[in-house]
């Protein structure tokens, strides 16, 4: 397990920069708004790495990133893990092959599931101005749709590079026990 | 899989994230997270700073018509030089005749801190960026962000030691109060729109504003001084049936591109 926690640090700490970076890079376009932590947590969902590490990982990087976050702290790291536990258990439950659809449909399901539960945990800051509540869900439907496009295309690009450089996510049957 | 395990795993994690999220609710976690938070921001300032460089790089790549770019930039320097100067006058104006009939006049005691942009926000339910100046400058929640000779880009949102994150004018819940300089000197909303624009919103339908007039800070909050520019407008929307009108602005920075702020601070 302390190799799993030093794993996850690792991890964690790649994540942050590197959604950054992203964010940076990519800045007020539709890239912006990825959230490349989640899809690189779900794409190693999805590539079969060891899931409390994924989870441990999703915690972390969650607590990392709320340190530069304007909304309430520990919003980011409750909306990763429990997307992060929800995603696993749909991978393996219900999406039982390795194909790109199963992996376009958990990102899809995931990016829809995180916005809600971002939303979800910033609505008390709404409580003082009510009729915010309606701008804050258009913006955020709007958001949430840009960020499943942005998340399907880089899930696109990582199957493909997956299928190039390895194995792992070649099609095949996955047991859901 | 171990559903099991993992599901005990989750709730540890969980009712580890409550207590934190309750430990820094009272404060008691305010030294570790400022210690993480200086361990951590030179690797996220130099990502940032790769990552707004190669940003850059790319974006001048695509531009083949130097000249016309260099022009178009000087030209759109002396317009937002016009502006400032104008918005100046006009300010210089009013307070001259507000002064005029007051009879003790309390001076500004505004200060100015400089700040450097280490990185963007990362929540994306808030626009936002992170300067590396914070309560140990006396910067306080509120406290307006200006870059370029008063050009109003945010307002400071939460505060650390050495740190402070930045709510931008063009997010959803940015409101400043803005007066527009046409002949009624009419007075509204400026809100964040979408994270992309700004928009002046509760000017009455019966005041005349046209595309192009400059929206500046009214002064209404405590904190943010009258004067500062928001921007020009763009567009009107008025609709008869309703008591007023709105105008989506055009803002005289592009809000991404900034390296260097200033927080005026009481």
């Amino acid at each position: 397990m302390r190799r799993i926690f030093f794993s996850a640090c690792m991890l964690s700490l790649a994540l942050v920069i590197l959604q950054q970076a992203a964010n940076t890079l990519f800045a007020w376009r539709t890239l912006s708004l990825t959230e490349v932590s989640l899809v690189i947590l779900i794409f190693m969902i999805a590539l079969g790495v060891e899931h409390r590490l994924i989870l441990l990982s999703a915690c972390l990087t969650g607590i990392t990133l709320d340190l530069w976050s304007a909304s309430g702290f520990g919003t980011i790291a409750l909306a990763l893990t429990l997307t992060t536990y929800m995603s696993i258990h749909i991978f393996h439950r219900m999406l039982t092959n390795k194909s790109l659809s199963a992996l376009l449909i958990l990102g899809i399901i995931s990016t829809i599931m995180f916005r809600t539960l971002i939303f979800l945990f910033n609505i008390f800051q709404f409580l003082k101005e009510p009729h915010l509540i309606g701008r804050a869900l258009i913006d955020s439907g709007m958001r949430g749709g840009l960020q499943i496009i942005a998340h399907s295309m880089i899930f696109l690009l990582l199957f493909a590079w997956s299928r190039l450089f390895s194995r792992r996510l070649h099609p095949h049957y996955v047991h859901p026990s | 899989m171990q559903p099991v395990s993992m599901r005990r795993l989750l709730i540890a994690l969980v009712l580890f994230i409550l207590c934190v999220m309750f430990l820094n609710r009272f404060g008691a976690l305010t030294a570790t997270a400022n210690a993480v938070r200086q361990t951590l921001s030179p690797l996220l300032t130099i990502s940032f700073k790769i990552a707004k460089n190669t940003n850059e790089a790319v974006a001048a790549l695509f531009q083949t018509q130097n000249a016309l770019r260099s022009e178009n930039s000087a030209l759109r320097a002396r317009a937002l030089d016009y502006e400032m100067r104008k918005a100046e006058s006009e300010r210089l104006r009013e307070e001259n005749t507000s002064l005029l009939n007051l009879l003790h006049y309390t001076s500004s005691t505004l200060t100015t801190v400089p700040a450097q942009i280490v990185s963007k926000g990362t929540d994306s339910m808030v626009q936002s960026v992170v300067i590396d100046r914070g309560s140990e400058s006396h910067i306080k929640i509120g406290d307006p962000v200006i870059a370029e000779k008063g050009i109003l880009i945010g307002t400071i949102r939460s505060v650390y030691a050495r740190e402070a994150i930045a709510e931008l004018i063009t997010d959803n819940q940015s409101k400043i109060g803005a007066r527009l300089l046409n002949t009624d000197r009419s007075i509204g909303i400026a809100i964040g729109s979408h994270g992309l624009s700004v928009q002046i919103e509760m000017i009455p339908q019966n005041e005349i504003i046209t595309a192009g007039d400059l929206i500046i800070t009214s002064g209404i909050e405590k904190s943010i001084p009258r004067g500062l520019i928001i921007g020009t407008i763009t567009t009107i929307k008025k609709e008869s049936s309703e008591p007023f009108q709105t105008a989506r602005l055009s803002l005289p920075l592009a809000l991404n591109k900034l390296s260097w702020v200033a927080v005026l601070t009481r």
